[in-house]
């Protein structure tokens, strides 16, 4: 009986066109989507080369700090180069910050530097941090005059005073910081969630009240446990089919980086599935209605844990997390999510255990809250 | 006689304290066909899903085979077939995949089944339709196929819920022959339908229910017996004088006559000869008439006198 | 009538998802950046720094505290390693600095080579970086010249003292213009859902193989119930681009009665037009309505990541900004950031948004011949 059930039930899942494309077809195109869109965002938060131009007058060119500085900043050979900069006349440098060519330009004038800016911005704000900066060193030379002012050391000691710092910054952070992997995570978690479409279809096919079909196998002389366990095994073979495309995708095409425990990965997707499942039987068994009212509920469950997960931004996990943790507390999309973020930024399993534990509860209330309801013999109606 | 299903002063109560089945008793002999007539909302439903332990009861009881019937009487089960009234299968299954999965629920036995599948298929007329999915078929078929899953393997009792809501007629018959040859072939039936002419034509026993009550039982001859109208002439006249309605009230036998859209009807509660009579009458008033014919009641006439409503709704 | 009539049937039955989705652009496209100041004269940008201090909090170490302080905001965060850890993850901040115990003595006797930090991946952490640096580099060259801790601060916070003279170029209201321009972005998402989603599905289901038939037979109900179709489809679009009109002039205010938001407004309904003639096109070749809402989400959520709905313009890479060029969207999206940064309105200026405009009715063109060529064709199969 349960493998003629699980057989069936299967073979059901499998044809169920829209299920399939929810399932498995949707996540792998997001999948694409996010990995096309986001390719490219990380790097672009990195300093990039800014685009200058500097009025090159009587001023500018006599002021040998000034043009070494820049000079050396804008040099293609220097790793830390900062700077493209064109020479050239205030007219034009006028025209090229009005068409967006560059970012701002310097002139200077009676000893002064002055910038010409179009809006503010994180451009702007290194042009003046450099500028200042070169101010500042003119000052510390008038006032040491112990210092040696000859032209050639100031220069040599500016280079010194930019590049060799004294005390050495050294950064201690993980360096999988990569936050836009949290999309990719909270993916995985709507899939998971999404395992509740499969089990949803596969209790409204056994239970009496809910479809035909279910009366038909009730007033069958077949144990009830084992429809149910065998159609629910069905759903959950499924789940895990799509999950395996989903991981296969991301991994080897997109070269999604999950962090390097499979076991743990693999643990907490298979755990991860079951909490989806029991929420699509508890939807299943509490919710009467249409099929598509009721998949409408559940995608609406799915939708709203997983934007609270960061599905739409991966800001808002954190601002959840940060302020309303227990609100993600009790969210299995983000106990999905976070389960994989652990294992990807941080380096003991803390974490990951009790998103594990928090799965695994919210699995066992969901099922006994669904039994409570499922378990009964006979209804009141039907 | 044997009794396949006895039930005992059934009640059941919906949640406002409606009673859906009134202290209701039945019993279904072996190898007949008994239905259950009655309009909408009439209890017919309410009542075989109790028979079925799917609902919960208030009171009474329910004994099938002889034993005491509940959820877990897995051997009273596997005897029983049911065809509910919504059509029940799944649109991803092809016809004969959904009879192997339903009829697997009860047989075992591969080969056996494969056989059982085979005669359900050939009896309902599908045999075409063996790789067609549910959607594929139209609705007279799919009814087809929703009473071959209830029946494929081959059960002693079966249940039809309304199978022929909204059939073709060429469907309908297909159906009505299938089912007597079922309870040729040795199965006890119950059928529930309101359409009055497949209960005379089918049952070989009645039982009219209305708001949960059994109004009256017996077979198709002895209902009629509790009419009071023994005879309904029928006579289409064109603009009749109202005058000549008030003297056909007045002849012999005569109890009701109405006339409507150029429609004289005439109900007698007794007597012979009463079309000869009426033929007389208007040869003799030289009253030109197209049709006349006489009928005995219907189920439809003893249900109206019952209950004052007619089957239909 | 009855088709009219038909017709508000199944909008009234799917009427959800129109508002589901409307409730989305006021979340998204009235929500954001709704706290910025406006600022025409020139701020620089401050990095989150979060200060974990071991030190006393006296002399250098107070004027080292003070100075970053200044320049830099400090994000509030729960003071333990995870929330830090999750904090600089989630670019709460951009960069944590440790300042170890003894700092002020052992930076006096040079014994600090090393400061632990923890930083993001971001051009504001290099800029921290940067500011870290310039004032331990300062206080590093005065140290051995100024020997008094509290008189050392005052030195180095004189050389820091800047008066570069910036000039600001612009006259526009950058800030209210962004928050116009991100609500008209967003925008297209909703508009692309709500008219393809109920267009396509009105269409499909009067596609419907019985329907069809019926009309098919009669020619001149055919061509009646067909224009009857074509005038509700467009009055609908037009209500539902009154009411984001309604909702733009809610949350955007006076911005809308500029010449930019009329422009903005003029852009949007011109991309009205072109997505309602898509949607009349998907309608026309998608027959099985089940596969309506599938379809739709792929179109819409597709379109939104490859023209800079979701991930803005500048953040995409070259690839994806290329197959962008193929949908119409992008050029209602490219219109909108030029709008943004329009300074004087003449032909010149306006010349690459007419061109944008007129792409896009060249679409709306091209959609409805397509659609015209699919109509025709199954007519005759009919």
């Amino acid at each position: 009986m349960f493998l003629h059930n699980f057989k069936y039930t299967f073979k059901t899942l499998f044809r169920n066109r829209g299920l399939i494309f929810w399932t498995v077809a949707f996540p792998v195109i997001m999948a694409t989507f996010f990995h096309m869109a986001f390719a490219d965002i990380i790097e672009s938060d990195k300093l990039k080369v800014i685009d200058m131009a500097i009025v090159s007058n009587e001023e500018f060119e006599n002021n040998i700090l000034y043009k070494k500085t820049f000079t050396s900043l804008s040099d293609e050979k220097n790793k830390d180069r900062l700077f493209n900069i064109t020479y050239t006349s205030k007219d034009k440098a006028k025209k090229l910050l009005e068409d967006d060519k560059i970012e701002g330009y310097l002139e200077l004038k009676n000893n002064k530097p002055y910038l010409t800016f179009q809006a503010n911005g994180i451009n702007q704000t290194i042009i003046k941090y450099v500028v200042d900066e070169v101010h500042d060193t003119e000052k510390i030379f008038l006032m040491n005059a112990d210092l040696d002012n000859s032209l050639g050391t100031i220069s040599a000691d500016i280079e010194n005073y930019l590049n060799n710092n004294k005390v050495e910054l050294k950064n201690i952070a993980n360096s999988n910081l990569n936050y836009m992997m949290i999309e990719y995570y909270t993916l995985i978690a709507m899939t998971c969630l999404y395992a509740g479409c499969l089990g949803m279809v596969a209790i409204d096919n056994s239970l009496p009240y809910l479809k035909g079909n279910g009366k038909r196998i009730t007033v069958s002389p077949t144990k009830k446990i084992s429809i149910i366990l065998s159609s629910l095994l069905a759903g959950y073979i499924v789940q895990l089919i799509s999950l395996g495309l989903l991981f296969f995708y991301t991994i080897c095409i997109l070269n999604v980086d999950y962090g390097n425990h499979i076991g743990h990965i693999i643990l907490l997707s298979l755990v991860g599935s079951i909490a989806g499942i029991s929420l699509g039987v508890l939807v299943g068994a509490y919710i009467k209605a249409s099929d598509n009212v009721k998949s409408g509920i559940l995608i609406a469950i799915t939708m709203a844990g997983c934007f609270l997960a960061g599905i739409m931004g991966v800001g808002m996990k954190y601002v959840i997390d940060k302020n309303l943790p227990l609100l993600n507390k009790i969210n299995p999309a983000n106990m999905i999510t976070d389960g994989f973020y652990s294992l990807y930024y941080y380096t003991d399993f803390h974490r990951y255990w009790i998103d594990i534990i928090s799965l695994l509860i919210f699995t066992l209330i969901t099922i006994i809250l669904s039994c409570n309801k499922i378990g009964r013999a006979k209804y009141d109606s039907i | 006689m044997e009794k396949v299903i006895e039930v005992k002063d059934l009640t059941k109560e919906y949640n406002k304290g409606i009673k859906a089945v009134d202290n209701l008793s039945l019993n279904v002999y072996k190898g007949e066909i008994l239905g259950l007539l009655g309009p909408n909302g009439s209890g017919k439903s309410t009542t075989i899903n109790c028979i079925l332990s799917l609902l919960n009861y208030s009171k009474g009881s329910i004994k099938i085979f002889g034993k005491e019937m509940n959820p877990n009487s897995y051997d009273i089960k596997s005897q029983i077939g049911v065809v509910f009234q919504d059509v029940s299968v799944f649109d991803e299954l092809t016809v004969y995949e959904n009879l192997d999965y339903f009829c697997g629920l009860y047989i075992k036995d591969k080969k056996l089944r494969k056989q059982y599948i085979e005669d359900a298929i050939e009896l309902v007329g599908l045999t075409e339709f063996k790789k067609y999915y549910p959607k594929q078929l139209s609705g007279g078929l799919l009814r087809r196929l929703n009473i071959a899953c209830g029946i494929a393997h081959k059960p002693k009792l079966i249940f039809f819920d309304e199978p022929t809501v909204a059939v073709d007629p060429q469907s309908r018959n297909n159906i009505l022959n299938g089912i007597k040859k079922l309870r040729d072939n040795g199965a006890t039936i119950v059928y529930t339908t309101h359409y009055m002419e497949e209960v005379e034509t089918l049952c070989d026993r009645i039982i009219i229910l209305d708001k949960g009550n059994i109004l009256a039982r017996g077979t198709s001859d002895e209902l009629k017996e509790l009419a009071e109208i023994e005879e309904k002439i029928t006579v289409e006249v064109n603009n009749l004088d109202v005058k000549y309605i008030e003297k056909i009230s007045e002849l012999k036998n005569v109890d009701v006559v109405t006339y409507s859209a150029n429609t004289l009807l005439i109900t007698y509660k007794k007597g012979k000869n009463n079309i000869s009579d009426m033929v007389e009458f208007l040869k003799n008033n030289k009253i030109k008439y197209n049709k006349i014919f006489s009928e005995r009641p219907t189920l439809n006439d003893v249900f109206l006198e019952l209950t004052g409503k007619e089957l239909r709704d | 009538m009855t088709v009219f009539k038909t017709y508000l049937k199944i909008l009234r039955k799917n009427i959800v998802m129109v508002i589901i989705f409307t409730f989305l652009l006021v979340l998204f496209g009235g929500l954001s950046m709704s706290s910025q100041d406006k600022s025409l004269s020139f701020s620089a940008i401050k990095p989150d720094i979060i200060i974990i201090n071991n030190d006393e909090k006296i002399g250098i170490t107070k004027g080292f505290i003070d100075y970053l302080k200044e320049n830099s905001n400090t994000p509030s965060v729960k003071n333990t390693e995870e929330a830090l850890n999750d904090a600089l993850f989630y670019n709460d901040t951009d960069y944590i600095i440790y300042i170890p115990k003894g700092f002020n003595e052992d930076f006096m006797s040079g014994k600090i080579d090393h400061i632990d930090v923890k930083k993001a991946d971001n051009f504001n952490a290099s800029y921290s970086d940067m500011l870290i640096n310039r004032y331990l580099n300062i206080a590093s060259i005065y140290k051995d010249k100024v020997s008094n801790q509290d008189e050392l601060v005052k030195v180095v916070n004189k050389t820091l003292k800047n008066d570069t003279k910036i000039n600001i170029t612009t006259k526009l209201d950058t800030t209210s213009l962004e928050k116009a321009q991100f609500f008209f972005d967003f925008e297209s998402y909703s508009m692309l859902v709500c008219l393809i989603f109920i267009i396509s599905l009105i269409l499909s289901i009067f596609n419907e193989e019985k329907i069809r038939k019926r009309n098919v037979i009669s020619s001149s109900s055919y061509k009646r119930n067909n224009r009857i179709l074509l005038l509700a489809n467009l009055l609908y679009a037009f209500v539902l681009w009154i009411i984001y009109f309604g909702l733009a002039l809610i949350l955007l205010g006076d911005i809308i009665w500029t010449s930019n938001g009329i422009l903005y407004v003029i852009n949007s309904f011109v991309h009205l037009i072109t997505i309602t003639s898509l949607a009349f096109l998907i309608g026309n070749v998608v027959t099985n309505k089940d596969a309506v809402n599938g379809i739709t989400n792929i179109i819409a959520l597709g379109t939104s990541f490859f023209c800079g709905v979701f991930v803005p313009l500048a953040y995409l890479p070259d690839s994806v900004i290329k197959i962008a060029h193929c949908l119409p969207t992008y050029y209602y999206v490219k219109s909108n950031s030029i709008i943004t940064s329009l300074e004087e309105i003449n032909f010149n200026t306006l010349q690459p948004v007419l061109i944008n405009m007129a792409i896009l009715i060249s679409f709306a063109i091209l959609f409805v011949i397509l659609s015209n060529i699919v109509s025709n064709k199954r007519r005759k199969i009919g």
